[in-house]
C-alpha cells in the first residue's frame, strides 16, 4: 500500500467559479485543460454545474449517457464514469443531468465524492462549478489545490466576485473555527452586528480578531493560506488588461485577501461562434491571439506566478 | 538594492523583489488612480470603505513610492561615482524633463536607460515591435497611416511615463515635414 502511494501520486485539483455566469468560466477551464493534455499531462475535466451541465459542447462532442448521478445512486466506481472527451490525455466526467437536483448532495455524498477524486488515475482534475455564491458551490470551491476565478470587465461580474470570494473566506474560517469549537463565534457575531458596529467585511475580521490571541491567530493563519487567482476574460482593449491588477490590489487592500492574477484573455468573436458549432476553439484555432493568451495563462497557474512577473522574467533573460 | 523599508515598499506597491525603476514608477501611477478615482473594480466597495481607510490607503503607497525613489537616488549616486565618464548617465528625471525635442534616437536612449526592451510594449500597447523599431529610428515610410502612427507614438511615450503630448507633437513635426516633402515629389 505504501508502495501504491508513492507511486501515485494523487491528482491535483483545480476548481472554477466566481460568482456571475456568463463569464466564461466553461470555455476557459475546457481551454486550460486541453493546454495542460496537450503538454502530455493527464486531465480528466469534471463537470459540477449541476444546473446547467454542457461541458461537452465546448469540446464539441454528445452530451455523455452516463453522469455523477451513477456514482451517487448505483455506486459505480468515479473512474468508470469519465468518458473520452475527443482529446488525448483528456477525460471528462458530466455531473448530475436529470435525477439529481442541484442542491441535492449533502456534504457527507460530498466529501465522499472529493476522496474519490484525489483517487482518479490523472495529473490534474479540472472542476467547472456553476455560476453563484451558494455555500454547495463555495463549499466544493474550497477543496481545490488551486481556486481560479474567472471575470469579465463588467462591474456586475467584478461585484459578484468579491461577494464571491468574501464567502469563500468566511466559509473556510467558519469550518476550521468548527475544529476549535469556535464554530458560532462568526455567526453570532454577524447576528448581533449592530450591537457591535460592524458594517462589512473588514470590520467583522477586526473585530474576530480583536476577541482572543486564538482567533487572531486563526484569521492570520488562514487570510495567509487563501489564494485564488485570477483570470479576465473578454477584454476589448490592452487598458482592460489592467482591470485584473486592480481586482487583486483592491482583494488585498480592502480585505486583505491574497490573489494572483495570472492572465486575461481578449475578446474574439469567433469564439461563440466555434461554441455554437460545437468546435473546440483551441483546436480550431491553436495560433490566435486568444489561444496564445490561454496558453501563458496556463502555464503561470502551473507556477502560481502573476502574469506581470512573467514579463519580468522574459525580460532578464534578454539581458545577457 | 537596501533599506530597511525597502520589501515592505515594494509589497505595498504590489512587486516582486528586484522591481526596476520604471515598474514602480508604473506600479505607483496605476495604484495611485485606482485609490482617488471611482471605477468599476472600486465602485460595487464603495460603501464598505470610509474615506479614511482610503486615505490611510493612499498614504502608504506614497510613501512607499518616495521612500523606493529614495532607495534608487541612493544606487544611482554610487553608480554614477563608478560611471563618471558617462555624463549621459544622469538622473532620468532630469533628463526627460529637460528635453523638449523627442527624437527617435532621443525615446530610444530614454528607454534604454529605463532598461525595457521594446518586446516589453509591445506586449503592453499592442503597437508590433517593428513598428516601434521604425518609431525609434524615424524610418516614416515603413509607419502606418499618420493617424495610426500618432496612436502608437503615445501609447510608446506613455508606457515610458513621458508626457505623450509634448512627445507627439515632437515627434510628429518632423513626420508633418517629410510628408509634405513626399507629397511636392508625387
Amino acid at each position: 500500500m505504501i508502495m501504491k502511494a508513492i507511486n501515485e501520486r494523487s491528482p491535483e485539483i483545480w476548481t472554477i467559479g466566481g460568482g456571475k455566469g456568463g463569464t466564461g468560466k466553461s470555455f476557459v477551464l475546457s481551454s486550460v485543460g486541453i493546454c495542460l493534455a496537450l503538454q502530455g499531462k493527464r486531465v480528466i475535466l469534471i463537470d459540477a454545474d449541476l444546473g446547467g451541465a454542457n461541458l461537452h459542447t465546448f469540446l464539441g462532442i454528445n452530451k455523455p449517457g452516463i453522469s455523477l448521478t451513477n456514482f451517487f445512486e448505483k455506486k459505480i466506481s468515479l473512474s468508470d464514469l469519465v468518458v473520452d472527451s475527443g482529446i488525448k490525455n483528456m477525460g471528462l466526467l458530466i455531473g448530475a443531468i436529470h435525477s439529481l437536483s442541484p442542491d441535492g448532495i449533502k456534504y457527507t455524498q460530498k466529501l465522499k465524492l472529493f476522496r474519490h477524486i484525489k483517487q482518479l488515475n490523472a495529473d490534474y482534475v479540472l472542476i467547472d462549478l456553476g455560476a453563484g455564491a451558494h455555500f454547495n458551490t463555495i463549499d466544493t470551491f474550497l477543496l481545490a489545490d488551486k481556486m481560479i476565478v474567472v471575470i469579465i470587465p463588467e462591474i456586475i461580474a467584478i461585484e459578484n466576485l468579491y461577494f464571491f470570494l468574501k464567502n469563500a473566506f468566511f466559509r473556510q474560517l467558519i469550518n476550521s473555527l468548527g475544529s476549535h469549537g469556535l464554530r458560532d463565534v462568526v455567526q453570532n457575531a454577524w447576528k448581533n452586528r449592530a450591537e457591535h458596529d460592524i458594517k462589512n467585511f473588514t470590520q467583522l475580521i477586526d473585530y474576530l480578531r480583536g476577541l482572543s490571541k486564538t482567533m487572531e491567530n486563526i484569521i492570520n493563519t488562514k487570510l495567509s493560506d487563501f489564494k485564488a487567482y485570477i483570470i479576465l476574460n473578454r477584454i476589448n482593449t490592452s487598458q482592460e488588461i489592467m482591470i485584473g491588477n486592480s481586482v487583486k490590489s483592491i482583494c488585498k487592500k480592502y480585505f486583505g485577501l491574497n490573489s494572483s492574477y495570472v492572465g486575461y484573455i481578449e475578446f474574439d468573436p469567433v469564439i461563440s461562434r466555434c461554441i455554437n458549432k460545437r468546435q473546440s476553439y483551441m483546436q480550431a484555432y491553436p495560433a490566435s491571439r486568444c489561444a496564445k493568451e490561454i496558453e501563458r495563462l496556463t502555464e503561470n497557474l502551473l507556477e502560481g506566478r502573476d502574469i506581470i512577473q512573467r514579463y519580468e522574467r522574459k525580460k532578464l533573460q534578454q539581458i545577457p | 538594492m537596501s533599506g530597511k523599508n525597502y520589501s515592505k515598499y515594494l509589497e505595498t506597491l504590489e512587486l516582486p523583489p528586484g522591481a526596476s525603476l520604471s515598474e514602480i514608477r508604473k506600479a505607483y501611477q496605476h495604484l495611485k488612480v485606482l485609490y482617488s478615482r471611482e471605477s468599476i473594480v472600486t465602485l460595487p466597495i464603495e460603501d464598505e470603505i470610509s474615506a479614511e481607510v482610503k486615505r490611510q490607503i493612499l498614504r502608504q503607497i506614497e510613501e512607499a513610492y518616495q521612500g523606493l525613489l529614495v532607495s534608487f537616488e541612493k544606487e544611482e549616486d554610487t553608480l554614477e561615482n563608478e560611471m563618471s565618464s558617462r555624463p549621459e548617465m544622469k538622473n532620468y528625471e532630469q533628463t526627460s524633463v529637460e528635453l523638449t525635442t523627442f527624437t527617435g534616437q532621443a525615446l530610444r536612449k530614454i528607454r534604454e536607460r529605463l532598461n525595457i526592451d521594446l518586446q516589453d510594449i509591445a506586449l503592453s500597447t499592442r503597437v508590433q515591435t517593428q513598428y516601434l523599431n521604425d518609431i525609434e529610428l524615424e524610418n516614416f515610410e515603413a509607419l502606418p497611416p499618420e493617424a495610426y502612427t500618432r496612436g502608437f507614438i503615445i501609447s510608446y511615450a506613455e508606457y515610458l511615463s513621458l508626457d505623450s503630448k509634448k512627445v507627439v507633437d515632437d515627434y510628429m513635426s518632423r513626420y508633418s515635414v517629410w510628408k509634405d516633402e513626399q507629397e511636392k515629389k508625387t
